[in-house]
């Protein structure tokens, strides 16, 4: 069984239409959320940095840090979100180290991408 | 989580001389380091993002994502760094919780640092 089974099951899922802001770069935020369907954007200053989707972790930074907003989450198709508190999410890191190292992708791909942008960036000499 | 008591009295320690290359952007990878001694300087196309000094890891990346590096690691001063490869980044993971959150945060730190620079 895969863990993103347990998800499948979860009792606080969410439905956001398309065009919803999920997070705001300067909003506050104490949950994040695996994306069960649908697509989300995630922009910086207005410019488009990835689309996630289907098994995606999205408003890590905010629980794992406390660090308010730093990105805008944006649903481009109807989302369907299982919602995670802080507590559940150090459950899960605990309890499941097929969850940590999942969480632990996530992150590294979103740093990928943003670095990425920042070398595209230094080669055209912004 | 300390790493730097973790980590120091490791049996697989090794030493870089300032100016030597630790690794390469682009590079493939099998290997995290936690910094015990001296500092490291982190880089993406010559340009500098950050120094690592003592307690701090680097290289993590390539063993989240079995993927290539993501920058350069340069010693900025004589060093020695703790080397922990994919099996023993995997146990710690599955044995220590607070390893993988130590990772985590040290991973948002540098997202945030990277939106700095957009």
């Amino acid at each position: 069984m895969s863990f993103l089974d347990i998800f499948q099951d979860w009792k606080d899922v969410e439905t956001r239409p398309a065009g919803t802001t999920i997070f705001s770069e300067t909003g506050k935020a104490d949950v994040l959320y695996v994306i069960l369907a649908g697509d989300v954007e995630i922009s910086l200053h207005g410019q488009v940095l990835s689309t996630e989707t289907k098994d995606s972790i999205i408003g890590e930074m905010a629980v794992i840090a406390s660090a308010s907003g730093s990105q805008t989450v944006t649903a481009i198709s109807e989302v369907k979100l299982a919602r995670l508190d802080r507590e559940q999410f150090n459950h899960l890191i605990a309890t499941d180290p097929s969850f940590a190292h999942y969480a632990l992708a996530a992150m590294a791909n979103r740093l990928r991408v943003v670095n990425a942008f920042i070398s595209a960036q230094l080669e055209f000499g912004e | 989580m300390d790493l730097l008591e973790t980590f120091q009295g490791s049996n697989d320690l090794v030493g870089f001389a300032a100016g030597t290359v630790i690794f390469q952007e682009n590079s493939e990878g099998g290997h995290m380091y936690v910094v015990i001694k001296g500092e490291v300087v982190v880089s993406l196309k010559g340009k500098q993002l950050a120094v690592a000094g003592a307690g701090e890891i680097v290289g993590e990346m390539a063993l989240i994502s079995a993927d290539i590096r993501s920058a350069t690691v340069t010693a900025k001063t004589d060093c020695t760094l703790a080397v922990i490869d994919q099996s023993s980044f995997e146990s710690l993971i599955r044995h220590m919780p607070e390893f993988s959150m130590h990772v985590m945060n040290v991973l948002v730190e540098r997202i945030h640092n990277a939106y700095e620079r957009i």
